[in-house]
């Protein structure tokens, strides 16, 4: 992949200060996403609030997955959350936070899903809560709701 | 020398002067735009993103009350995209902080409540932060409820823009960002407050009130407001 602008806003990265990561197959995506909202967070000035709060809310959420405490919904959560954030924030920290979410979605989406479904962390990283997990499902009036009330 | 724009919002041909906001030339001509931050007669800050509005042409979304109006723009005020996101603002402000409506002085009184309701948000998906914040209550007759604050800093302004004292600014960064007196110290022993009441006047929430008022009770009176109104009219001649 040649390292130019267009290619690499293509690939859902940026050029930023020209540094590179390099990952092998033992990172998982999931803790690889919520160190960058980490590093996000921790930066965000708080003048506009797309940032200031959604960037803390969306590393609750990927907290959330990685220690498999999360439902399929948290993550249909996350991906509406990053979309708002991206698109209205005030500066460049703001607008571009979401996008270690959305590339590592894109490209290892089965590994959020382990995280969620099985509750396992595919690279043995995330320390998964001990707790079995499971939430209150809610039913549309008239509806037949799962016998125990809950759905995993 | 400002010069006349003509544009189009939603759908209707609008003319406004070139210092005009996008925000204040849809008012002028009956459309209107959610805000929270903004306040006619302060200076705009966009930092509430509530009024995000389309323009023809560019894939990014503009904040109304701070982007200038050009020639033959072409401006949506009205999306689905924008309703969702206008929803996911307010729900973040009430998940940032300790909104409790049923024991808060503005009840029924409040900006923040009032756009949830037009908006028709009826529940939150996104987790509560509960910050523990502690209440403000060493000044003679106003409180600091910070767990009411949305940080629009409108007081910050009022205080600084019209007041001339700029007693209130914002501490920390992030969601540890806090509304502070004189660079922290507590409201009542602050030397540059005037007790004047603008800001509290200014809060679209019930973070600032004056002590004595029960849940409900004060309505916002803006007295100040002439003023605003007026040094916004000259900024624009």
């Amino acid at each position: 992949m040649p390292v130019d602008y267009e290619t690499l806003a293509a690939a859902g990265s940026i050029m930023g200060s020209g540094g590179m990561i390099v990952m092998d197959d033992t990172a998982c995506m999931v803790d690889v996403a919520k160190f960058f909202m980490d590093f996000c967070r921790e930066e965000s000035c708080g003048k506009c609030l797309p940032c200031r709060v959604g960037t803390e809310e969306m590393y609750r959420l990927l907290d959330r997955i990685s220690s498999g405490r999360a439902a399929r919904a948290h993550l249909g959560q996350l991906e509406k959350l990053a979309a708002m954030v991206k698109a209205t924030s005030l500066c460049g920290l703001g607008q571009g936070a979401p996008n270690p979410v959305f590339s590592t979605l894109r490209y290892f989406r089965d590994e959020y899903l382990a995280h969620i479904d099985d509750r396992v962390c595919p690279a043995g990283i995330c320390q998964i809560s001990v707790e079995p997990w499971r939430v209150p499902v809610a039913v549309p009036v008239g509806a037949e709701a799962p016998s125990d009330g809950v759905s995993q | 020398m400002s010069e006349v724009r003509t544009l189009v919002i939603d759908g209707k041909d609008v003319a406004a002067t070139s210092d005009q906001s996008v925000l204040s030339a849809a008012k002028e001509n009956g459309i209107r735009i959610p805000t929270l931050c903004h306040l006619d007669g302060l200076s705009d800050v966009g930092a509430c993103r509530l009024c995000m509005v389309e323009v023809d042409g560019s894939p990014k979304l503009f904040p109304a009350c701070a982007t200038k109006v050009e020639e033959a723009m072409v401006v949506r005020t009205t999306s689905e995209r924008l309703a969702e996101y206008r929803k996911t603002v307010i729900e973040l402000f009430f998940v940032e902080r300790n909104h409790v409506c049923a024991v808060c002085v503005a009840n029924n009184n409040c900006e923040l409540q009032e756009q949830a309701r037009s908006l028709g948000l009826t529940h939150f998906d996104l987790a509560g932060l509960h910050p523990s914040i502690a209440v403000d209550a060493s000044h003679e007759r106003f409180v600091l409820d910070q767990n009411r604050c949305i940080l629009c800093t409108r007081c910050v302004r009022v205080c600084d823009e019209i007041e001339g004292a700029h007693t209130w600014d914002i501490q920390g960064r992030g969601v540890n960002a806090r509304l502070v007196s004189d660079l922290g110290t507590p409201w009542g022993s602050s030397t540059t407050c005037t007790s004047c009441g603008k800001c509290v006047q200014v809060c679209p929430t019930g973070a600032l009130f004056e002590k004595g008022r029960s849940v409900a009770e004060p309505k916002a009176r803006r007295p100040y407001l002439p003023y605003l109104v007026e040094k916004q009219r000259l900024g624009h001649d």
